[in-house]
């Protein structure tokens, strides 16, 4: 499950503030079941890759409740 | 007109545009996000607006910009700025019909969204049965509003798909028809599709571990 990323004057933070290195892409579901029951809705997504002042690179998306890591790179 | 209202309204948001404003005020709904990174130069701004005066037809439109990385990864496409998102939304409050045109993202299924310049239009029949059909142009990251030169032909792809149960729709057969490219790397894409391409196949396979 995608993990809630604080935020600190508007910037995501993990470990320190994220550095954005890559710019959107929109991951978005089908807009066909909004509303259906068991259904995820019309979710939209922004991805961005990030990286951490440890040097650690994050999946991270953005979407209307905020910011969230949903994966990191090894 | 109402996409005219909408285009003011998005005008005015950027005027007031703050870290994250909202307007609400129905039948109008405005939103701007900006995210900006001075000390390690970096963001972007989000603009999205949506009108319900005209039920049964909602519109909505959304713009995003990315701003760009800094000077040290100016080479790198994907750390340029652009415009990443610039589309407009109609569609009806049941979701029969879903129609996008601009530049955005197009969910081909399950291969990775493509970035392109052009249109999709969804229908979906009572029983869940649901068809996509898109056209357009693929855009190249970086490329501030030029295409990629590699793919400079019309893309029309085609989607169907329908409940398998009541929770997911199983996709149906995908066929895409591209013009023929003789003597032309298609496939493999010119060398900043390629990078494009690698650097999407890095975020997924690190995702999975």
């Amino acid at each position: 499950m995608p993990q809630a990323l604080v935020e600190r004057g508007g910037s995501p933070h993990w470990h320190g503030p994220l550095k954005l290195l890559s710019r959107a892409e929109r991951i978005e579901s089908g807009w066909w079941d909004e509303g259906e029951r068991g259904a995820a809705g019309d979710v939209r997504r922004d991805y961005f890759v990030a990286r951490n002042p440890l040097g650690q690179w994050a999946w991270v998306f953005r979407d209307a409740e905020g910011w969230f890591l949903h994966g990191l790179f090894a | 007109m109402v996409i005219a209202r909408l285009l003011g309204a998005i005008g005015a948001a950027s005027a007031a545009l703050s870290p994250c404003a909202v307007a609400s005020a129905e039948p109008y709904r405005l939103r701007a996000d900006a995210f900006a990174s001075a000390a390690d130069p970096s963001g972007f701004v989000m603009l999205q607006a949506e009108a319900r005066e005209r039920e049964p037809l909602l519109v909505d439109a959304e713009a995003l910009v990315w701003t760009g990385v800094g000077l040290d990864r100016a080479d790198d496409p994907e750390a340029r700025g652009d415009a990443v998102l610039a589309s407009v939304r109609l569609r009806d409050p049941v979701r029969y019909v879903d129609a996008r045109f601009g530049r955005l993202f197009f969910q081909g299924g399950a291969i990775r969204p493509q970035h392109m310049d052009g249109a999709v239009v969804g229908f979906r029949s009572p029983t869940g049965a649901t068809t996509e059909v898109f056209a357009g142009l693929p855009v190249a990251p970086g490329s501030a509003g030029r295409r990629c030169r590699c793919s400079e032909k019309w893309r029309i792809t085609a989607r169907s798909a329908r409940p398998d149960s009541s929770i997911r729709p199983r996709i149906l057969p995908f066929p895409e028809r591209r013009p023929r490219q003789s003597g032309h790397r298609a496939r493999s894409g010119c060398s900043r599709c390629r990078k494009h391409w690698s650097n999407g196949a890095a975020a997924r396979t690190g995702m999975a571990r």
